[in-house]
């Protein structure tokens, strides 16, 4: 595990603090690593456009 | 054309991504539209008005059964949310076919352990080659991509795909 010190704006701390009082973290920091995750998680460049390139190729030609 | 047989589960990408270029509707093309409870809720924490009644064949899962044990492994390692497991645990349940996503991981996963799956740009072509939509219709839903949605798509990805889209003519 890293630790990092961080400063981010009020404004999405306050979201944040939002997401963790409705019950959606436990902590704001649990909620920062799961929006790194996801971040990282979307933006496996090369993984995504190849699942866009087929899914390219199943619009045109597929036949279900 | 009347809509497919095909069952398909739900992530939240293409429910926020189609309800963003105003076309859910879309997704009325399959028998099924399975939904489980957490990932609607995911989806309706960024679009709180989603248009849900234009989904005429929708089921939402209220309680999504667990995963197999052997196909723990890589949710596990991918550090998987309760919605990207409660997903796939819809498919293996309900014998879905696809698993609708725009995120690279679950889609990944889904693929790996037997199911297809699918994305909002293959939808938008899909419904093109089903006649669901004029072409024109169809290249303007990809080209308002990058404006009208939060799906992450490159410039020089979407010039690909709209030239392709075009050179086939369907």
């Amino acid at each position: 595990m890293k630790t990092v010190t961080i400063q981010y704006p009020d404004q999405l701390d306050e979201q944040l603090r939002k997401l963790v009082a409705a019950g959606w973290f436990k902590t704001p920091e649990e909620g920062v690593v799961e929006a790194l995750r996801r971040y990282l998680s979307g933006h496996s460049v090369e993984l995504q456009e190849k699942q866009i390139l087929e899914d390219v190729e199943w619009g045109l030609h597929g036949r279900d | 054309m009347a809509a497919t047989e095909i069952v398909v589960v739900l992530d939240a990408g293409p429910l926020i991504h189609l309800d963003q270029l105003g076309r859910l509707n879309l997704l009325n093309d399959f028998k099924e539209l399975l939904v489980p409870r957490i990932v609607l809720d995911e989806a309706l924490k960024h679009r709180p008005r989603l248009r849900l009644l234009e989904l005429s064949n929708l089921e939402i899962i209220s309680e999504p059964p667990p995963l197999p044990a052997d196909w723990q492994k890589l949710p596990d390692e991918l550090a998987f949310h309760a919605g990207e497991r409660a997903g796939l645990g819809v498919l293996k349940a309900r014998g879905g076919e696809f698993l609708l996503s725009d995120d690279a991981a679950p889609r990944a996963v889904a693929l790996a352990v037997g199911f297809k799956t699918h994305g909002t740009i293959g939808l938008i072509l899909r419904s093109r080659r089903r006649g669901k939509i004029s072409a024109a219709e169809m290249l303007q839903l990809l080209r308002e991509l990058p404006t009208r949605t939060t799906l992450p798509l490159r410039k020089e990805l979407l010039h690909l795909i709209l030239a392709t889209a075009t050179a086939e003519n369907i």
